[in-house]
């Protein structure tokens, strides 16, 4: 499609297809981001993707791209992965693998509207901050009375996202149902203040421990009864 | 401030199951056995009964007031349904003793049941229905099990040190239990066998679990002053306390996880309602709520049994055995009595009403004066803890 374009195969960006795979809808504003990540000012863009239907954009590169900053983007993200130990584990993941399933209360229903009305801190990670005393707080339905000084409705919005953590306790959990057992859940402590009781990924249960650095990762829980559960775990630094 | 429930209402008559895997008998079997051992032990009628405070925790165990109003046929009587998850049972004698306390009533009944075995899982289930379900896939040994690692860290315990002192909280109990005809695990266990066991949730193995079982159990409460009208040996209520959580520990990060603020909340007010001041020296005898040995460890410094951080010093010298300084879990506990959660608090008072009467058989402990009941409901970052005191 290039070459019918009339473009030299180096002007063409990665499509990832070896190291990432085909990522649909989100494919071109990735390659988009891989591309900028290597552009210098004055250079030109030309974004194309199509589906059903086709669009296309042409950017030009300014100076702003050097004030950009410290970005994980799709080098840094690439260079951090981590490669899953055996076939069997990505089947697992993939739940390409059919297994016993374990004698666990089988997984409820997901309330659409719940996950609406709570998106701020399912999606976007953000907690609050109590404007009385200080304290961060994380909660999937936040509080409205502060949990230290009983300030009610004193809060503003507070990132947990971007927060550094470490591990204060954990449990490596052989009794849930697990892709990936043990499970590992980990109580971490953000720095500046809050706590909070997630799922450790992409680690070796061997190496946990308490005190260990850990940082926030936006995942896929699983997909149940056409629901995709979408939150964050935590994962050893990269 | 209200007044002390010290002395104001007795136990006169308390019943039991069998605790275990019970196949053969449903949830109305296990209650009309508990309600009628309670009622012929206060040597009263069914009919005697003016109103009852029924604990489960599931609904499949029962719901609403019918949960014991249809199997006990208490007819046309009011009766309250309690749930403060494995805390239940606890809440139940509570709620019934203010009752009488109030002159509302004259005879009551506290009963607590489960039938849990017949749902086939392993272990307990959680919340159900239709939310946001991020929580981490844990079951419960998993949550407490996160008390252990933080307690092995802060005290220096390497694991082997950590999982020798869980693992001897274990022993005492199955020892306790094998003597008890109506526990669910009645097998003694060593210490080898315990350490060495499958782990469920690192750092706790299977041994350090308690029993999941079907059960009931059952009080029957009185005014102090009318209990010598049924028998000469009632088991009066000298404390009533329990305490919330309020989500601290799960989202304040100056809590420690190596202690329970609700316990020591609750602690400190029974004391204080039963005019108890040094409770290592006081309190004959306890059942706490053992749902995994770590637990108990804790509770024993929350409790003041132990110095905090020195209870590894006091499990090492048989201080909580049957025959050490203040015996814990003489019936085996949850560990090995089994944990019918609605019913597990009635159980362990019946327990400290049988020792009162010196009716324990072969684990009567000598002579106690005081029993200590302590019962736990839901996660340890936002628990409910009751604290009941008994006593001659």
């Amino acid at each position: 499609m290039a070459a019918g374009l009339g473009f030299d195969p180096s002007q063409v960006q990665d499509p990832m297809f070896m190291t990432v795979g085909n990522t649909g809808s989100a494919l071109a504003l990735m390659m988009l981001v891989a591309a900028l990540e290597e552009a210098n000012a004055g250079d030109r863009v030309l974004l194309a993707s199509y589906g059903n239907g086709a669009d296309a954009f042409e950017i030009e590169v300014t100076d702003g791209i050097g004030k950009l900053g410290e970005r994980r983007g799709i080098r840094k993200h690439l260079e951090s992965k981590r490669m899953v130990k055996n076939y069997e584990t990505y089947l697992r993941w993939r739940d390409l693998l059919t297994l016993e399933p374990a004698r666990r209360p089988e997984r409820p229903p997901m309330s659409i509207s719940e996950l609406w009305r709570e998106r701020r801190q399912l999606l976007a990670f953000y907690g609050q901050k109590c404007t009385n005393c200080g304290t961060p707080q994380y909660e999937v339905r936040p509080g409205r009375v502060c949990v230290v000084c009983q300030a009610k409705d004193q809060f503003e919005p507070y990132r947990f996202a971007d927060k550094k953590a470490k591990v204060f306790t954990f449990t490596q959990d052989m009794l849930q149902s697990s892709n990936d057992p043990p499970n590992t859940a980990v109580v971490v402590d953000f720095e500046g203040g809050g706590r909070g009781m997630f799922d450790l990924t992409d680690r070796d249960p061997e190496e946990v421990e308490v005190e260990m650095p850990v940082e926030m990762t936006f995942r896929k829980l699983y997909f149940n009864r056409g629901v995709h559960n979408y939150f964050w775990k935590a994962r050893p630094v990269r | 401030m209200g007044e002390s429930i010290k002395d104001k209402v007795a136990i006169i008559g308390m019943g039991c199951t069998q605790f275990g895997e019970l196949w053969e008998k449903n949830v109305t079997d296990l209650m009309v056995e508990a309600a009628y051992e309670a009622y012929d032990d206060a040597g009263v009628d069914p009919k005697d009964i003016e109103a009852a405070w029924v604990g489960t925790f599931y609904e499949y165990s029962g719901m609403a007031g019918m949960a014991a109003g249809v199997p006990l046929r208490l007819q046309y009587k009011p009766v309250t349904r309690v749930e403060n998850m494995c805390c239940t049972g606890s809440d139940a004698l509570r709620n019934a003793s203010y009752a009488v306390a109030a002159r509302v009533y004259d005879v009551v009944l506290a009963i607590g049941a489960e039938k849990i075995k017949d749902q086939g899982l392993s272990g307990l289930q959680g919340a159900s229905g239709a939310g946001v379900h991020v929580f981490p896939s844990v079951a419960p040994p998993g949550i407490f099990a996160m008390l252990a690692t933080r307690y092995f860290a802060r005290y220096g315990l390497s694991p082997e040190e950590g999982k020798t002192m869980m693992a001897k909280i274990s022993v005492k109990s199955h020892h306790n239990g094998s003597l008890n005809p109506k526990a669910h695990l009645r097998r003694r266990v060593t210490v080898e066998q315990v350490i060495n066991a499958p782990i469920v949730a690192w750092p706790l193995g299977v041994f350090d679990c308690c029993g999941v079982s079907d059960g009931s159990a059952a009080a029957v409460v009185v005014r102090a002053e009318d209990a010598h009208k049924y028998r000469k040996d009632p088991v009066y209520i000298k404390a009533l306390q329990i305490c919330i959580g309020h989500g601290q520990g799960w989202t304040r990060s100056d809590w420690d996880y190596t202690h329970i603020d609700e316990t020591v909340h609750a602690g400190e007010k029974a004391y204080a309602e039963a005019g108890i001041k040094n409770p290592r020296e006081e309190i004959s005898m306890a059942e706490v709520h053992d749902c995994f040995s770590i637990t108990e460890a804790l509770i024993m410094e929350d409790l003041q049994f132990s110095p905090r951080g020195k209870v590894k010093e006091d499990i090492d010298s048989g201080f909580f055995e049957l025959s050490g300084g203040l015996p814990v879990q003489p019936d085996g506990g949850l560990k090995s009595f089994g944990h019918p959660v609605g019913a597990s608090g009635l159980r362990m008072m019946y327990e400290m009403y049988k020792q009162l009467q010196g009716k324990a058989g072969e684990r009567q402990i000598k002579d106690p004066k005081l029993g200590l009941v302590h019962n736990l409901g839901g996660p340890p970052t936002s628990p409910a803890i009751s604290c009941l005191i008994a006593g001659l």
